[in-house]
């Protein structure tokens, strides 16, 4: 408990009254200084503030970025409590629906009020929520008491998801079923050939109307149904960040966006976190390693780190042989550029979607700044180009276009390079 | 904080429109309380008490130099206290928040029984000085054990109250 600032203000207002008016022989200014010390006399004969108990109790614990989470805040306390003010903090990414985060209450002892708030989930995000700060006065305000909850509500914000109707084709498929038409021939449903009868063959894949043209048996081929091995490698060494969003925002979205997208087609996907953490998740299928990748996804931070990195520290199980990696990256850490290129060495499918950090960078106020963002702009050209040569499939993305235009444009990127 | 403007400027106001003299002193004291009440609004809380004492000095130099009115005196009494009250709530709301009616309405009851309060006692102060009494040795003593019962009261009632913490 301490004194507030009016008990500060009013007793140095009623004693130099009264000095004064003793000094002076003026009475009138007792007049003037009583009010206060009837305010100090009394506020003080009142019992002292008590201490609260709050919390926040959210219904869900799970939300979608852009969704509205309403929870209700629990304020508790044991004794008459005549004025409370109860801060609570949100983290950034969170905010509330309306209203403001400052109550004043009045409670009476034993009393429990309950507010009901709703919560906009900007960003995604593991939050953990409900510190309050609060402060509770005498009625006369002369005494206050401080005081703090931490919070343990976990609110996880998954991020939102775009829905992609074209994928980025891998090159080559895994020996497991999917929906994929593998190159291989095999038994399946998409035709591939018609070759001579070979003892073994079954007779239900006897092409007859090849068989009567050639006068000897003939049989179908068909391109088996496959699936594929995808991981999604997020780059988390640096990142840039603007007011609301930075490349690492818009690359978890993206990220998420994919993996949805290729665990629908039945595919088998993992994620590398690639960074000051190296995190991984060796590629699996199901709706559980959609929330696998989804929590992983959500705990990935930028961490700084200058300890040097490579994709050794990466485990054999995690980067399956013959899996298209696409790399969402900003290209702003060489450790990061380097594994690309070394991944790219080593035979992998690699796709580089460049989360491109220019927009954040205004270009300078003087000249000197100009010619520093045009070498830098230079730089990545020449680091973009260098993977092109090593024959990655490299596109750059601001985040504002709809992911789909970059998968279209990879699609078409790799068409091409494929005829010529 | 309008209402702590308005008020500021009627104390700050009324003492000067009597003084023909010390005009200039008057309203510069005036305009010095108003500016502290203003800061206070904003930000620094604390020069409420600058506040207090450009107006308190205002109208000791306007009673000192010509005869005020009972009744100006009573308003003057309840007006500071009230004003820091004012200053006081606006410091305390000075960012948004939502504030439960209940706390409203008990923070305007005790205003207005904190004005009412104020006048009273100030009536009080002025009956008391028109009591006759034997001797001005008896009446500076019954002025000074007054002020000191006043002053040690909080006093005591804080230093108690600390103990029966510990």
């Amino acid at each position: 408990m301490k004194r507030s600032q009016k008990l500060v203000v009013y007793g140095v207002a009623a004693v130099v009254l009264f000095l004064l008016a003793l000094m002076l022989g003026r009475p009138q200014l007792v007049a003037l200084g009583a009010p206060f010390a009837l305010v100090l006399v009394l506020g003080l004969s009142q019992p002292k503030p008590g201490a609260v108990s709050a919390s926040l109790e959210l219904p869900q614990a799970r939300a979608i970025e852009g969704a509205e989470v309403e929870g209700t805040i629990a304020v508790h306390a044991a004794t008459d409590i005549p004025a409370l003010h109860l801060a609570f903090s949100l983290p950034r990414g969170l905010r509330l629906a309306d209203g403001e985060p400052h109550l004043l209450l009045k409670l009476a002892a034993g009393e429990e009020r309950r507010v009901p708030l709703r919560l906009v989930c900007d960003s995604w995000g593991a939050y953990r929520l409900g510190d309050f700060t609060w402060r509770t006065g005498d009625s006369a305000g002369l005494r206050v008491q401080d005081g703090g909850v931490r919070g343990r509500s976990v609110l996880r914000v998954y991020p939102s998801i775009e829905r992609l109707r074209s994928s980025i084709d891998p090159r080559q498929t895994q020996p497991f079923a999917g929906n994929r038409v593998a190159k291989a021939k095999g038994e399946g449903i998409e035709f591939a050939d018609v070759r001579a009868y070979t003892p073994g063959d079954r007779l239900k894949r006897v092409n007859w109307r090849a068989s009567s043209v050639h006068q000897s048996l003939y049989v179908n081929e068909e391109h088996p149904e496959r699936n594929s091995d995808v991981i999604v490698f997020l780059d988390s060494f640096a990142e840039v960040q603007g007011s609301d969003w930075g490349t690492h925002d818009v690359a978890v979205r993206a990220a998420s966006s994919l993996v949805e997208h290729y665990l629908a087609t039945r595919d088998r996907v993992g994620l590398v976190s690639f960074g000051g953490f190296v995190r991984w998740l060796a590629p699996s299928s199901a709706t559980i390693q959609r929330y696998r990748i989804v929590e992983a996804l959500l705990e990935t931070q930028i961490a700084l780190s200058f300890a040097w990195k490579d994709i050794n520290v990466l485990p054999r199980r995690s980067l399956t042989p013959h899996a298209l990696i696409i790399a969402l990256s900003p290209l702003l850490d060489e450790r990061g550029v380097l594994a690309l290129a070394d991944l790219r060495r080593r035979g992998f499918d690699l796709v580089v979607v460049e989360i491109s950090p220019t927009a954040f960078a205004a270009g300078g106020q003087n000249a000197f700044d100009r010619l520093a963002t045009r070498f830098w702009r230079l730089e990545r050209d020449a680091m973009r180009f260098r993977l092109e040569q090593l024959g990655v499939t490299a596109v750059r993305w601001d985040g504002e276009a709809p992911l789909a235009t970059v998968v279209e444009g990879v699609r078409t990127y790799r068409r091409f390079a494929q005829h010529a | 904080m309008a209402a702590s403007l308005l008020l500021s400027l009627g104390l700050g106001l009324y003492p000067a429109v009597g003084a023909d003299e010390l005009l200039p002193v008057v309203a510069t004291l005036a305009v010095l309380g108003v500016v502290f009440i203003a800061a206070a609004l904003l930000r620094w809380t604390r020069l409420v008490a600058a506040a207090l004492v450009c107006l308190g000095g205002e109208y000791l130099l306007t009673e000192a130099a010509g005869s005020v009115t009972t009744l100006s005196i009573v308003a003057y009494a309840a007006g500071p206290v009230v004003l820091c009250e004012l200053v006081l709530w606006a410091a305390q709301l000075r960012v948004a928040a939502r504030v439960d009616a209940s706390v409203v309405f008990a923070w305007l009851r005790r205003l207005v029984l904190l004005a009412i309060g104020s006048a009273v006692l100030a009536l009080a102060v002025l009956a008391a000085t028109g009591l006759q009494m034997k001797g001005s040795l008896t009446v500076t003593i019954v002025g000074a054990v007054a002020v000191v019962v006043l002053v040690a009261l909080p006093l005591l009632l804080m230093r108690g109250r600390s103990r029966r913490v510990r």
